[in-house]
């Protein structure tokens, strides 16, 4: 800083102080001219670094709404990414900039840096967690392996997926809550998507007594799934078979295609219209069955 | 020369240095006079402005303001110390690995801090909504700069570091407003499950607090080993989700009952044998 004060024409110092009254005007006429001189050293870098941090901040500006223009244009990106983008650069340009105004003013940089280096560490310690979060926001952004409005299970709850960004992802379950996962959480565990592939099937086991036609319950099976509008013939018509010989009963699994959408209506439905329908038709459903033994001592 | 007059040289010319250093003095005290008004006017717009966004609370606006007058002072000091032509190689050296023990020594506590700020900016849950964070369930009271506090139903105290909500899977039961109750019921495989099903919905649609739209909905959803379960959703508000539930079981049952349906006991099959044992 103490090159502005540019001393005063063809001195080499100040000058010898005396204490009289001609020495001391002396002296104030040599600090004055030296002000002043500072003042003219000092104006046209304080006027460059005001214009360099002016004409930085209008470019950083641009630049941010350049690349906010760019990722708006890149369907891959979502707005909360391309807006996250967009701060970063603007925010690394002006930290630039600022350090450029200052170094123009003649401040020594070198050691605003060392301890902004540090704060950064300290800062990043800090931020560990939350960190590894948006890399992992970034890469389930742009891998997208749901879509919002998807029905998933993240890291084991399942819900609609609501709201996607870089620190977490949200679901809303079935009966409403909102559900705010880590996307640490969401990339490191397994990821269940129902709707990505559009059909889903519908497995339900009926148990029929022992006794009972298998055959015949069969038929009211297939016969309901067939009725049931949900139900597709694609990728194959509704199956059933013999599953298990159980403890009390003689499973038969009937296998049905629909659309994701539509998986809990066809479960629901067919659960009724099979068992109602197994009533009407003689088919019994049984409860657990324990023989019970009763030891008799033969006669000699 | 003699030590005496190089004394009074030395002496006559104190005033030279005084006034050699005066300019850079002066400007030093300017820089730090100046600079602190504007840092602190700065502090106040932070604080105002941060307090401004309606997900900021006054305490992380404060705190805003003080990182600001913070970071700024310290910046005003070192403009101020340059001015003087002080060499501050050294001490930057200094404050830097302060603040880098600092960092490690606070590590988990401004690991805290920012996750507070994170939860302000996203908020997940405000004051007064019944989440489960970190596997703890209870109704927000308090969103601090280090731990969000929490009061269970029956009035235990949660204190709930920002780091482990943050961290963790967050349950937000009010967020959406409304609720959908979910509750099952196991009828006799006698029973008809049409009445049954009637007698469910008479049961929802008598209650105030559960919503006409969306209706309320019940079907069979299992073939248990002893029962027909049918399932009754019906949707609420969030604050009414629990009184209903404990309202309904009872209703249910006397309903049940006026209907002729059979709410089953565990059921057996026992198949009598008898097995001749040779003495």
């Amino acid at each position: 800083m103490r090159e502005f004060l540019v001393l005063p024409s063809g001195q080499e110092g100040p000058p010898a102080f005396e204490f009289s009254g001609e020495g001391l005007s002396e002296t104030a006429a040599y600090y004055g001219e030296a002000i002043i001189n500072a003042a003219i050293g000092f104006a046209p870098k304080l006027l460059a670094a005001g214009l360099v941090l002016w004409i930085g901040s209008w470019l950083a500006g641009r630049i941010h709404d350049a690349v906010r223009a760019r990722t708006d244009s890149i369907e891959r990106i979502d707005t909360t990414l391309g807006a996250f983008l967009a701060n970063a650069v603007r925010y690394a340009l002006m930290g630039g900039v600022v350090l450029l105004a200052v170094s123009i003013l003649g401040v020594e940089i070198a050691s605003i840096f060392v301890v902004f280096s540090a704060m950064t560490l300290a800062i990043g310690l800090a931020l560990q967690g939350s960190m590894s979060n948006v890399a992992a926001g970034l890469l389930l952004i742009v891998l997208r392996p749901y879509r919002i409005g998807d029905y998933v299970e993240l890291s084991g709850e399942e819900g609609h997926v609501e709201d996607q960004n870089i620190f977490q992802t949200t679901l809303r379950t079935l009966d409403n809550v909102k559900v705010i996962l880590t996307n640490n959480d969401v990339r490191g565990a397994t990821i269940r998507n129902y709707t990505s592939l559009g059909v889903r099937r519908v497995d339900i086991d009926f148990g029929i007594d022992y006794g009972d036609d298998i055959g015949a319950a069969m038929r009211i099976i297939e016969r309901e799934a067939a009725a049931h509008p949900a139900v597709l013939d694609e990728p194959s018509k509704p199956w059933t078979r013999v599953s298990c010989l159980n403890d009390s009963s003689v499973d038969i699994q009937m296998r049905v295609w629909c659309k994701s959408a539509d998986y809990w209506d066809v479960r629901f439905d067919l659960l009724r219209s099979v068992k109602e329908a197994f009533d009407a038709g003689g088919i019994s459903i049984p409860f657990p069955h324990v023989v019970e033994i009763e030891k008799v001592v033969a006669p000699k | 020369m003699d030590i005496l007059t190089l004394i009074l040289e030395r002496i006559r010319t104190l005033p030279n240095l005084v006034i050699e250093f005066a300019p850079g003095l002066f400007l030093a005290v300017a820089i730090f006079i100046i600079g602190r008004a504007l840092v602190r006017r700065l502090s106040k717009a932070t604080v105002n402005a941060s307090s401004r966004i309606n997900n900021i609370d006054e305490t992380l606006a404060r705190f805003f303001g003080s990182l600001v007058l913070f970071a700024g002072t310290l910046a005003v000091i070192v403009a101020a110390l340059s001015a003087m032509n002080v060499n501050l190689a050294f001490l930057a050296t200094i404050v830097a690995s302060l603040m880098l023990a600092l960092g490690f020594a606070l590590q988990d506590t401004l690991g805290d801090v920012a996750s507070g700020i994170v939860l302000a900016a996203f908020r997940p849950y405000k004051v007064d909504d019944e989440v489960e964070i970190n596997g703890e369930t209870g109704v927000v009271k308090e969103l601090g700069l280090f731990a969000t506090r929490m009061v269970t139903r029956d009035n235990i105290e949660l204190v709930i570091s920002n780091s482990d909500a943050l961290g963790n899977t967050i349950k937000n039961y009010y967020a959406f407003g409304d609720r959908r109750l979910d509750m099952e019921f196991g009828i006799g495989y006698g029973a008809d499950i049409g009445t049954a099903i009637g007698a469910l919905l008479e049961v929802a649609a008598e209650d105030a607090r559960i919503h006409g739209d969306p209706k309320p909905w019940a079907k069979v959803v299992e073939l248990g080993d002893s029962a027909v379960i049918l399932e009754l959703r019906a949707w609420c508000k969030a604050d009414d989700h629990r009184k209903i539930r404990m309202d309904l079981s009872e209703r249910v049952k006397s309903a049940f009952d006026a209907a002729g349906i059979e709410i089953p006991y565990e059921h057996n099959t026992i198949i009598p044998r008898k097995v001749v044992v040779h003495a």
